[in-house]
């Protein structure tokens, strides 16, 4: 299997602040990677600098061999956090999501009907179809995410980048969501998940990366999720607590903090 | 009111500036509605304001030279925009607060240059618009700014609905967002520039915030929004106009207060 995303000696610096420090990294074609740290460990400029957005780095990025930022349109899909989009925004729900059509769509044209169909079906996968025709404003937080989640694949990408995707979301919700990542590796694609669940991520991703300002840890839940990694990013006080070693179904992810 | 439109019906077109003035009225109420959107949505309203106010230093600066003043006002708004971004950035802080420094800036650098500079120009025709001031080449120069200005629109709609709805994922979709934004702080100066003469410096801001203000008391969908901002603009600049040439009072302020009676009707709605 080759490698979707390779970074080289990634370093950025913010104000004389170091904010990564030498990132080396492989993530494999078709898996699910999850990145884990602390608020203002550096995890969103990670996925910034690998996005192509940021704008000041050292270091080398490639994404299937392509090199930041010059990558080809409908490449990746992204979520954001919710905190960078428009949440009043007066739109109708398929209409946001036929925006993940547009770098296939190219200036000056119109989305077509086939764009408007797969954006539907994107909406499907989502459980949310019947809220097609509905107003983006008045929906939930968690209605508001799977909105965006359907935009991300209405792009058809090879990768997807997610940004603390479960915010908003249930319970049942975010177990639905991961199971929906599953099933999107199933069909090839590469997921790479910033988040806080790390209660529950061991059961659906193939790799952790731990990350506060550089990598502390990067391997198989198993392998990562230790009291003593976990220590390590988060700090003495963590304490981590496996609520039912047992259990076969869990694998190694019922645990908590 | 039967009455002010039979004497409107016939005077009005008696002036050829009053044709002039109606013409360049329709052409910036069409494009300060559609762009109004934008601007709201982008939280530039503010901007819209600072840049508008820089223009009198514009204005002030083309007399000072003995040059056409929309020069040097579209050069003068074209910097402060673009300084404002700068000071942003640099300087570590918000927005409001850069264009609260540039906004008191410009205004003292266009005192000093009328004071110094002697200049003799009705500069209150700057600052609240005259239906007498506009020319058959304000006209034209209004019009050319629309066709620029609409076919941008036309062209790039859905990057800028993108763009606006959520920069950081345009930007990761191949959309050069840094260009559309030079590109559409250069229409926001042309569309001030053209609105200048007409309906004056201190009302301009006006003319690009209250349209999606009104309109989104009425609907949740941008497309619906964007064609009642040209409604809303046209029907306020009609009355305007129309209450002013009758009354002899500016017609920049009689078009806001016309717009802003307006836009709280529409409140209305909401808090029944």
């Amino acid at each position: 299997m080759s490698n979707a995303i390779e970074i080289k000696s990634l370093s950025i610096k913010f104000n004389k602040k170091i904010i990564l420090d030498n990132i080396n990294l492989q993530i494999k074609e078709n898996s699910i990677t999850a990145i884990i740290g602390p608020n203002g460990s550096g995890k969103t400029t990670f996925i910034r600098a690998i996005l192509g957005l940021q704008p000041k780095y050292s270091g080398q990025v490639k994404i299937f061999n392509y090199i930041s930022p010059d990558y080809p349109k409908g490449l990746i899909g992204y979520l954001p956090q919710k905190n960078v989009y428009n949440l009043k925004f007066p739109s109708k729900v398929i209409d946001i999501v036929v925006m993940g059509r547009y770098p296939q769509i190219g200036f000056f044209k119109l989305p077509s009907k086939n764009d408007i169909k797969i954006a539907e079906k994107c909406l499907d996968r989502v459980g949310i179809l019947s809220y097609v025709n509905d107003y983006f404003q008045d929906l939930s937080a968690g209605l508001k995410q799977r909105v965006l989640i359907a935009r991300a694949l209405a792009v058809e990408p090879k990768l997807l980048i997610f940004d603390e995707p479960s915010t908003g979301l249930d319970i049942i919700s975010q177990q639905e969501f991961y199971n929906l990542l599953i099933d999107l590796k199933k069909e090839g694609l590469t997921i790479v998940v910033v988040t806080h669940d790390i209660g529950i991520i061991s059961k659906y991703v193939d790799s952790i990366i731990g990350l506060n300002k550089k990598i502390h840890f990067y391997g198989t839940p198993e392998d990562s999720m230790t009291q003593k990694n976990l220590e390590n990013i988060f700090g003495k006080d963590f304490s981590f607590i496996i609520h039912d070693k047992n259990c076969e179904t869990c694998k190694y992810g019922n645990t908590s903090l | 009111m039967t009455k002010i439109v039979r004497h409107v019906n016939m005077e009005i077109l008696h002036y050829s500036f009053i044709k002039y003035s109606i013409i360049s009225g329709i052409f910036i109420a069409i494009i300060s509605g559609v762009y109004s959107f934008f601007i709201v949505m982008r939280k530039l309203s503010f901007l819209s304001v600072g840049i508008s106010h820089s223009a009198l230093a514009g204005v002030a600066l083309g007399y000072l030279l003995g040059i056409n003043p929309y020069l040097t006002t579209f050069i003068f708004c074209i910097i402060t925009g673009f300084l404002i971004g700068k000071l942003t950035k640099m300087g570590n802080i918000e927005y409001d607060t850069s264009i609260g420094i540039f906004f008191a800036f410009t205004m003292a650098v266009a005192i000093f240059l009328i004071f110094f500079g002697n200049i003799k120009v009705n500069i209150v025709s700057y600052l609240f618009g005259s239906i007498i001031g506009v020319s058959k080449f304000d006209m034209f120069f209004t019009l050319s700014i629309f066709i620029f200005s609409l076919l941008f629109y036309i062209l790039f709609f859905k990057e800028l609905i993108f763009i606006t709805f959520d920069e950081e994922v345009a930007k990761v979709s191949g959309i050069n967002v840094g260009l559309f934004d030079s590109i559409f702080l250069i229409i926001l100066t042309i569309i001030i520039v053209a609105c200048i003469k007409l309906v004056g410096i201190i009302m301009t801001s006006a003319f690009l915030i209250l349209p999606t203000s009104f309109a989104l008391n009425f609907s949740k969908d941008y497309k619906f929004i964007i064609v009642l901002n040209i409604l809303f603009s046209i029907v306020s600049f009609i009355i305007g106009f129309i209450l002013s040439f009758n009354f002899d009072i500016p017609v920049g302020a009689t078009i806001v207060i016309v717009s802003t009676i307006l836009y709280f009707f529409s409140m209305v709605k909401n808090v029944a």
